[in-house]
């Protein structure tokens, strides 16, 4: 094998290993999860408070 | 920016919404823009979430805001779970009010519903650990569509929930709910792990997971995962949104999905959205005695003695008081 080959193949299955590591890193390790900050208002109409008394008529 | 609350890893332009809508990125910031601001608060008997092994016969705050991760066709609550908050009126109730309105009018809980509190995150999360502070208790009523670590950091602050498990295959997932079932199933092994109280719901809907070997390998991944005790509730179907040309789910179907569910070893099997005489009260597992009857969402008798059958003193699962 020549010289050339040789660091070939060497990179070729050190890049192959490389992303395989990443990949499985990505499934195993948990997500880091950033909360969101609180808007100050709301997007749309904003009405005034509602009455809580009833029962809701959504499912759940 | 990539939002990373939900399985969906949506990657949000500036000025963009998330695929639930109210996760915008402002300026380069996640930003919630429903914090506070209910679209529906209720005063609900907590049968109706369905929970029946949790302080049954209690009345429970009952909020949602605008927005849902998944996008059911067959949703029943399409009207706020599908709207953009730019479209829909809302009141401002911040964690504070609401803890203060549960102590004033003595709710013992507090519910996350209607929607999915999964995409009031924030909001679902400081307002219950506030309520814990003030000894309030809080409730989930989910898809459970959401990733890991924020998941097992909101369950510190539940005391129950009901998940929606809305079928057992992947392209029922994918097909009709634009979702995949993987991250529910894990969500539901790590809220039974965490030791809240679990109910699980499946809305079963006609031709599309009704089908009786369907419905029996659902009810066996939950008695292997989730245990013999989880309750079990199969919901009728009505036409909805943008399945409106399937009929109601009958109530043979809904019988047939319960002797299912019995015969594959699960303790409490109910039946909703329909009156039933037998599917919807507790029995006990162990001397079948009649535990809990109930028509509708009312209990017209509560036999149990400090969570235990008063016959056989079966201890029931459940939290009771």
């Amino acid at each position: 094998m020549t010289r050339r080959n040789f660091i070939r193949v060497i990179s070729g299955t050190l890049s192959t290993g490389l992303a395989a590591l990443c990949c499985i890193a990505e499934k195993v390790l948990p997500r880091r999860f950033t909360r969101a900050v609180r808007c100050n208002s709301y997007p749309g109409p904003v009405n005034s408070k509602k009455n809580i008394k009833n029962v809701g008529k959504w499912s759940g | 920016m990539q939002c990373e609350l939900c399985p969906k890893l949506c990657i949000i332009e500036p000025g963009q919404s998330g695929d639930c809508r109210v996760r915008i990125n402002i300026d380069d910031v996640l930003t919630t823009v429903v914090y506070g601001f209910p679209c529906s608060i209720h005063s609900d008997p907590i049968e109706k979430k369905p929970l029946f092994h949790f302080l049954p016969g209690t009345n429970i705050l009952s909020l949602a805001t605008v927005g849902c991760n998944l996008h059911c066709l067959n949703c029943q609550n399409w009207e706020i779970s599908q709207a953009n908050p730019e479209d829909t009126p809302a009141a401002p109730y911040p964690p504070e009010k609401l803890v203060e309105i549960a102590r004033e009018n003595r709710f013992p809980s507090l519910a996350y519903t209607y929607t999915d509190p999964v995409v009031y995150y924030e909001y679902t999360y400081d307002t219950a650990k506030l309520a814990h502070e003030n000894n309030i208790r809080n409730v989930l009523v989910t898809a459970g569509y959401i990733n890991p670590a924020p998941w097992k950091e909101l369950l510190k602050f539940i005391d129950a929930a009901n998940i929606d498990l809305k079928g057992i295959s992947e392209d029922f997932y994918r097909n009709i709910c634009s979702g995949t079932l993987k991250p529910v199933l894990d969500a539901l092994v790590i809220a039974k792990a965490s030791g809240i109280l679990l109910e699980v719901t499946n809305l079963v809907i006609p031709t599309l997971n009704d089908r009786p070997e369907q419905i029996r390998r659902l009810v066996k991944w939950i008695r292997a995962n989730l245990g013999s005790d989880t309750p079990m509730h199969f919901s009728r179907f009505s036409p909805r949104y943008k399945m409106r040309h399937l009929p109601p789910t009958s109530a043979q179907t809904l019988d047939t999905a319960r002797e299912i569910a019995l015969e594959e070893g699960l303790n409490y099997v109910y039946i909703g959205n329909i009156l039933s005489a037998e599917g919807q009260n507790t029995y006990c597992p162990s001397c079948k005695a009649l535990l809990i009857e109930r028509s509708g969402y009312t209990i017209l008798q509560n036999r149990l003695s400090k969570g235990c059958c008063p016959d056989c003193n079966e201890k029931i699962y459940g939290v009771w008081q």
